[in-house]
């Protein structure tokens, strides 16, 4: 222990005794500087390598404090401080200001974050005459395609000090980046680079006069790269399809593989602000605007599923064999009496007696309450819950929310009969049910695959920006819902009639095979929400979607136009007519689906 | 404390960690305050510590040395707990989980498990029926110490685990475990570290060769021995390729934690220029230079002993390590001293830890060592640790007083 003491001794006599004139010379004459050389975040690009987020340069204009003891003046002279604001275009009193704070702190004030080009240019020609003045170049976050995806991207923003305070020694500085919603959030630790660094020498005006040589520098290493399986040219049709639509969310799924194609939600933002710097005011501008465009609906908001849980309903009924294809119920004249209540159908004509797949092209609601007290609330709920509604969908975006599925426990816990009426609504996808556009849209995967689960993601692959090398991300998955091979193709029969020759008719496509569901779910505040899930083709299906257009009235109307830009997209990625636009509202329905079989005509001779 | 024990407190010991305690707080205000903009408030809670701390010094001092062997097993087993569950829900900063609870009433577990570990070594060593010279005895004392170091290492925090080894090592040798086997056991850690420090199977060979010279063991144990850390130093360097570069940085973060290498590297030259700079006499109280710029972060914490070396100087600094020395010399020399076993052992164990806190503290910032954030005892700004230190003080007081006592 002793002889522990001594070697102490040794180490520090060695510095104060030996080499105290070098450590004294680098103390007085000159200074070190930490210079850190951050790193480019990873680029995000969508399937076929368009890129979506990448980096751009970006030039802070900077009062840097001279170290206690320089013989240089510590503020900058009035002449100097009028000059740099009259080249920034700020007040002489705010430049004073900023000198003044950077020097009791220590720390460099930034007076010009991202500077425009022109303003860059003035300030470096008279850097002479602005001691301690510096431009610093940064890469900045930019979104080439503005507000396309931008829900599904999310935005990264400068790291606020209680973040810091968490995370500050993992190697966080003040002034980075980090993710705050979407993809930016959830790979955060893919995404982010390790900055660099280098020491230099400065002399006492706070010139570089040369590099630490005790310590090499370190080159920053950019964050990985995400590859999704994201489409954009899907993506860029549904936006235009949706671009009349106030408030809504679309997604297309790969049944295949549980790979988004589009995630779309309206309205939308533009992620660049946010690389930019978000003024106060414009933040509260997003966060109190009452359509909340931050808001990503694909995922985040949940709507009761209308119509398109008959397929639920079907299934359920199926399975535990309530029925088959061919049994009849009462017949449908307008609505069903129970419990001394009426409850209508949306046909007030009534559609006569049905079976299984008319009854589901045509959304016969009274056939669907009658299988649905065959049911009850628990084998009804339990088909759902198989169908992985009510759950998260695990997709790897932050904060999805669970939807809801309310079990006959659900009902329970909150002293409420799982009755007879509460089936009926059940049944026809009102009452409490509520799932997020992405649920539905998995449920038309699964459907679509016959029951295998596929977990949607967006990112297929985290490449290494140097090497090149790519790691796949896959998904857990593969499970099979157990549900009779042939139950599938009876719905499946049903859904491709929806659109042949039911409610669906406005997403057909000719030449291709096209099974849907339309809905209409009852908003309290309002109009109906419009709904539609579709895939196609029906014999190996290669897209699935799902559409809600919030206060949008009927279904087959309104969100069924916007599926069918979402699978012309999709399945002629290059075509004109896959992108033509923006589907007319619901007055111009009509209209709409007449046009539909023109250009449909004219994309088969493609 | 009756007046008759109070004569027998050790003046030198005292003495040594008064003088500490209070240049400890004149340097926390110094290393906070810039010049012209003088700052009260860390040095105001420094010396509220110091109140406290003498306050529980005195009553740990007061306890009768017996309570501590009856209350050592209950205070390891809250220690083992709060570890775990620092583990469980603790408060991760700085990119480790080394907090519990919050706000004020936050402390950090492992700085009371490294007290509650000393004191149940002493207990489990203190067994007449203990010998030393089989295996199996063995077991129970390197289990009190190894599920400590465990858990701290989990956090992770490697300096403060590698605390419990020196207690132990220290401790095992004060028991009567035999010098050349002590030696001997300890080759294989001896052997990993140092490949990871050095990179190379050099260093630890000549420490190994020296080792077995001085130590001569019977034939079965040296093949054993040989067997053992050759396969370890061949085995390391293959590890370590195989590894990706990302697995490589951190095992480097993980002997370096919390910080990333560039900027530890760039802490460790701030405070060698501090050091360095303060030259023979000092660049005199309040006049440093190096504190008040952009580095040294933990100037007031970890770093203290650069401001002291910066503007106390040369002698300064060596006043301060004399001290220390002074502790531990007084430490060691209580140990000897003092009739009844369990007390002896506690007084190497508090001994041992100071040791090595104050170690890896300096070697710290001389750059001899790595950047582990460990405090200096006494010196640095800090509740829990400062408290745990004057208690470890007064346990050391306590021995004092009882000396005489079987």
């Amino acid at each position: 222990m002793v002889g522990g003491i001594v070697i102490l001794l040794l180490g520090v006599a060695r510095l104060q005794l030996l080499e105290y004139r070098s450590y004294r010379d680098l103390a007085e004459k000159n200074w070190l500087r930490l210079e850190i050389l951050r790193a480019p975040r990873g680029r995000i690009f969508d399937a076929h390598g368009v890129l979506l987020a990448d980096n751009a340069p970006a030039f802070t204009v900077i009062f840097r404090p001279q170290p206690f003891g320089s013989r240089q003046p510590d503020t900058l002279s009035t002449p100097a401080s009028a000059l740099l604001g009259a080249l920034l275009g700020l007040p002489d009193s705010l430049v004073r200001q900023g000198v003044a704070t950077a020097n009791r702190s220590g720390l460099p004030f930034e007076f010009r974050r991202d500077a425009p080009l022109d303003v860059v240019a003035k300030v470096e020609e008279r850097l002479v005459e602005l001691p301690g003045v510096e431009v610093r170049i940064e890469p900045r976050r930019a979104y080439p395609e503005s507000t396309r995806a931008a829900h599904l991207l999310g935005y990264a923003g400068e790291i606020s000090q209680a973040e810091l305070d968490s995370l500050g020694e993992r190697g966080y500085r003040s002034g980075d980046l980090i993710g705050r919603a979407g993809l930016e959030r959830s790979y955060e630790k893919e995404l982010r680079g390790v900055d660099g660094g280098k020491i230099l020498v400065v002399n006492a005006s706070g010139r570089r006069v040369s590099l630490y040589p005790e310590e090499k520098p370190v080159e920053p290493q950019p964050g990985r790269d995400l590859v999704l399986t994201v489409d954009v040219r899907v993506q860029r049709a549904l936006e235009q399809a949706m671009a009349n639509v106030a408030e809504g969310a679309a997604v297309a799924i790969d049944p295949r593989t549980g790979g988004v194609l589009a995630l779309v939600s309206r309205p939308s933002f533009d992620p660049n602000e946010f690389a930019h710097g978000l003024s106060r005011a414009r933040w509260q501008e997003l966060t109190t605007d009452p359509s909340h465009p931050l808001l990503d609906r694909a995922i985040q908001a949940a709507y009761p599923p209308g119509s398109t849980f008959k397929i639920v309903t079907s299934l359920a009924g199926l399975s535990d064999g309530v029925l088959d294809e061919n049994t009849h119920f009462q017949g449908c004249g307008g609505g069903y009496w129970y419990g001394g209540r009426f409850f209508r159908c949306w046909q007030h004509s009534g559609h006569g007696s049905l079976a299984l797949v008319d009854a589901l092209a045509h959304s016969c609601d009274v056939y669907y309450y009658q299988v649905g007290l065959k049911l009850g609330v628990k084998r009804l709920t339990d088909m759902a819950k198989r169908l992985q509604l009510g759950e998260r969908s695990g997709v790897d975006l932050p904060q999805e929310r669970r939807g809801l599925v309310p079990t006959p426990e659900w009902y329970a816990a909150r002293r409420r009969r799982a009755g007879g009426g509460v089936v009926l609504n059940l049944a026809i996808g009102q009452g409490e049910l509520l799932t997020t556009p992405l649920q539905l849209a998995a449920l038309a995967a699964l459907v679509a695959s016959r029951g295998r689960v596929a977990r949607p993601h967006l990112v297929r692959a985290v490449r290494d920006p140097v090497t090149g090398v790519e790691r796949a991300v896959r998904p857990a998955g593969g499970r099979q819902v157990e549900v009779a091979g042939q139950d599938w193709e009876w719905v499946v029969q049903a859904m491709e009639k929806v659109v042949a020759a039911g409610t669906g008719g406005m997403a057909r496509v000719a030449g291709v095979r096209v099974a849907g569901k339309t809905g209409t779910a009852q908003n309290p505040h309002g109009q109906d929400h419009a709904l539609f899930i579709a895939f196609a083709p029906v014999e190996a299906p290669t897209v699935a979607l799902a559409v809600v257009v919030e206060g949008g009235g009927h279904g087959g109307s309104v969100a069924a136009p916007i599926a069918r830009q979402g699978m012309l997209a999709h399945l002629w990625p290059d075509s004109l007519f896959a992108v033509a636009g923006a589907v007319r509202p619901a007055g111009a329905a009509r209209a709409a689906a007449d046009t539909a079989v023109v250009d449909t005509a004219l994309v088969q001779g493609d | 404390m009756d007046r008759r024990l109070l004569r027998q407190v050790d003046g030198w010991l005292v003495g040594a960690a008064l003088l500490l305690a209070v240049t400890g707080v004149l340097m926390v205000f110094s290393a906070t305050s810039m010049p012209g903009h003088p700052r009260f408030d860390y040095a105001m809670r420094q010396s509220l510590w110091l109140a406290f701390g003498l306050g529980a010094a005195f009553v740990v001092a007061s306890i009768p040395m017996r309570a501590y062997d009856g209350l050592a097993p209950y205070l390891y087993a809250v220690a083992i707990v709060c570890l775990g569950l620092v583990l469980a829900v603790g408060q991760e900063v700085y990119g480790a989980k080394r907090w519990l609870g919050a706000g004020a009433l936050r402390f950090q577990p492992s700085e009371l498990a490294k007290l509650a570990t000393v004191l149940m070594l002493a207990r489990v060593l203190d067994d007449k029926r203990l010998d030393l010279r089989r295996a199996r005895s063995y077991a129970v004392p390197l289990l009190v110490a190894l599920v400590p170091l465990a858990l701290v290492l989990k956090e992770p925090d490697l300096g403060t685990s590698l605390v419990f080894g020196a207690a132990l090592v220290a401790m095992l040798f004060w028991a009567g475990m035999p010098t050349g086997t002590l030696l001997l056991a300890m080759t294989p850690v001896a052997n990993a570290a140092l490949f990871l420090l050095t990179r190379g199977p050099w260093a630890f060979a000549a420490v190994f060769v020296g080792v077995l010279a001085l130590t001569r063991p019977r034939l079965p144990i040296l093949l054993l021995l040989v067997a053992l850390n050759g396969a370890i130093a061949t085995g390391m360097p293959a590890l370590w390729s195989a590894m990706e570069p990302y697995q490589r940085g951190r095992i480097e973060t993980f002997l370096n934690p919390g910080h990333d290498p560039y900027g530890a590297g760039y802490q460790i030259i701030q405070s060698r220029i501090a050091i360095g700079s303060g030259g023979p006499l000092g660049l005199g109280y309040l006049q440093g230079t190096q504190k008040g710029l952009e580095f040294l972060p933990m100037k007031h914490t970890d770093f203290i002993f650069s401001v002291v070396g910066e503007e106390l100087g040369f002698w300064g600094a060596a006043l301060i390590l004399v001290l220390y020395l002074t502790l531990l010399v007084r430490g060691l020399w209580l140990a000897r001293v003092a009739r009844n076993r369990f007390a002896g052992l506690v007084a190497v164990g508090v001994t041992a830890v100071l040791w090595y806190h104050v170690m890896v503290n300096v070697l710290m910032t001389v750059g001899w060592a790595p950047v582990t954030g460990l405090p200096l005892p006494l010196l640095s700004y800090g509740g829990t640790s400062f408290v745990v230190t004057c208690v470890e003080i007064g346990l050391l007081i306590n021995v004092s007083v009882r000396r005489q006592e079987y």
